[in-house]
């Protein structure tokens, strides 16, 4: 039986493939960072590459988070001095917006483990 | 008490058989794929988790009714399963939290609607597509010949040792090959009951009704 | 109605190398596996055989009776288990003739099984992904590719060994070279 030279070939370029292939889906770091909204009626959780618009209800009405161009910003909220809106946009594990007035807290975390979040970042 | 098990899969098994041919015989082979297809379709493309998940149950139901052999221990754990998997990225509102894993709402529902999406066409499937379906054509006529290739594989006879595989594999492929044809599979002509026809009809009349509905409702 | 004619060598062969599909097929399925709807790959090896005993048109039409035979015996013509298979067979089958025939005698039957099994299983897992699992599909993406490699490679060099030796595939490429309307003990076709 004779092993030709593309056997070879075919076999190292599939074993590369796997490779590659683990290392994208294992390595920690290369877990999709998401999205963490706290409110006072409970929390939510987004992928940070969807785009969304989220209304997050608080005791002065609804306070809107837009994930955009994987950005989680706040857009509009009822609150009197729009501080949340000036915080800007955050796209990295660790950051976070508050809106304090309409108790609306959002925060980006990484995936450690499977579907956990990130607690105790600061 | 040895004697009690094996007597008891022989009855579920011959009950089985019994449950297939009365279904076989009930509706006719082609008009059953064809409701069946235009069923799958309708349930596929129903938008409402609801009304699939009956739909689910309604073909669970018909497919041990046709006979065929059906797990429910094993499409539980597959849409457990796939459940699962789709819980394991979160989105959506955070309904509790199951150790380190957070079960979201649209995850959840996602994750529900795609694992009774499957089971159902499976099992759709199941009920609506006899074993001794002829398809259309040279094409058919082709898958009929392996059919009878399949049978004669099935009733080989010789041995297939590790030891001396290739020259087993090779032995019963010419046997296979070369066996002179006997007659073909008997084919009775069983009296499709007009009632069967019926039922298929207003069943799949039901299932496309389903899905005009709620695509009317908006 | 089946007919016992034999109307046309090459239909013949395809209709046995698919009645070895089927029983691949079963053998397969007694296989625990955790993942019970995403193939092996065993069943191929028929279609892998057939690389170089039929012409393109009967070889896809060999990778339809395939997926289609084996959706009827099980039932699951209309469901999602015969869209994988249909996925996974059609590119595996696609593969491994364009790998046949653009490589030549630089590649075996080895290097073609590779090839065809690796790439099936990225499709099919690409369809995981899609249609049932969503993103947690990736998760198994390495296991699953590599378990292709392996049977790739365990499946080339049994059909290398097989072509070898075999009397019938002798028989089978000279029955299928005169192919044609050539028929054995009837009319053809």
């Amino acid at each position: 039986m004779r092993v030709r030279p593309l056997d070879i070939a075919a076999a190292l370029a599939a074993a590369v493939v796997i490779v590659l292939t683990a290392v994208a889906v294992y390595a920690p770091g290369n877990a999709a960072p998401e999205v963490v909204i706290s409110g006072a009626g409970g929390e939510w959780i987004y992928p940070l590459d969807t785009n969304r618009t989220l209304q997050i209800p608080g005791p002065l009405g609804l306070t809107t988070v837009e994930i955009l161009g994987k950005t989680a910003r706040v857009t509009d909220s009822p609150c009197k001095n729009k501080i949340c809106i000036a915080m800007g946009a955050i796209s990295s594990p660790g950051q976070w917006i508050a809106c304090l007035p309409n108790k609306v807290f959002v925060r980006v975390e990484g995936r450690t483990a499977r579907g956990a979040a990130d607690t105790g970042a600061y | 008490m040895a004697e009690q098990r094996p007597g008891r899969t022989e009855r579920l098994r011959s009950r089985r058989a019994a449950r297939r041919e009365r279904y076989e015989a009930f509706f006719d082979p082609r008009f059953l794929a064809s409701a069946g297809l235009a069923t799958s379709l309708a349930f596929l493309f129903q938008p409402s988790l609801v009304v699939r998940a009956i739909m689910f149950a309604l073909f669970f139901i018909a497919a041990v009714a046709s006979g065929k052999r059906v797990s429910p221990l094993a499409t539980l754990l597959v849409g457990l399963g796939i459940v699962a998997a789709n819980l394991l990225v979160p989105v959506g509102k955070v309904l509790y939290h199951l150790g380190p894993m957070a079960v979201t709402q649209f995850a959840l529902l996602d994750g529900l609607g795609k694992a009774v999406t499957f089971e159902g066409l499976i099992h759709i499937s199941k009920a609506s597509i006899p074993p001794t379906l002829r398809l259309p054509g040279r094409f058919g006529s082709i898958v009929a010949s392996a059919f009878v290739y399949y049978d004669r594989i099935v009733e080989y006879r010789g041995n297939l040792r590790p030891s001396s595989l290739m020259t087993d594999v090779d032995a019963l492929m010419l046997k296979v090959w070369e066996e002179p044809a006997t007659s073909a599979r008997a084919e009775p002509s069983p009296s499709h009951s007009r009632l069967g026809n019926i039922l298929l009809i207003a069943v799949t009349g039901l299932a496309l009704g389903a899905l005009v509905l709620r695509f009317a409702q908006g | 109605m089946l007919t016992e004619r034999r109307w046309n060598d090459r239909a013949d062969i395809t209709a046995l190398l698919g009645a070895f599909c089927f029983f691949l097929s079963a053998v397969e399925y007694m296989v625990p596996k955790p993942l019970p709807f995403m193939r092996l790959g065993i069943a191929n090896l028929p279609i892998l055989l057939a690389t170089d005993l039929l012409p393109l048109p009967w070889y896809l039409v060999l990778a339809l009776v395939k997926v289609i035979g084996m959706s009827v015996i099980s039932g699951s013509l209309f469901s999602y288990v015969a869209l994988f298979s249909l996925a996974g067979t059609m590119t595996s089958a696609m593969v491994m003739w364009l790998s046949r025939k653009a490589f030549g005698d630089l590649i075996s039957a080895i290097g073609v099984s590779i090839l065809g099994a690796v790439s099936s299983n990225a499709v099919q897992i690409f369809l995981a992904r899609v249609v049932v699992f969503g993103e947690a599909a990736r998760l198994i993406a390495p296991a699953f590719l590599a378990m292709g490699l392996l049977t790739g490679i365990a499946l080339g060099v049994f059909a290398e060994r097989f072509v070898a030796v075999s009397l019938w595939y002798a028989r089978a490429a000279g029955a299928a070279a005169r192919g044609g309307a050539a028929a054995r003990g009837g009319d053809g076709g």
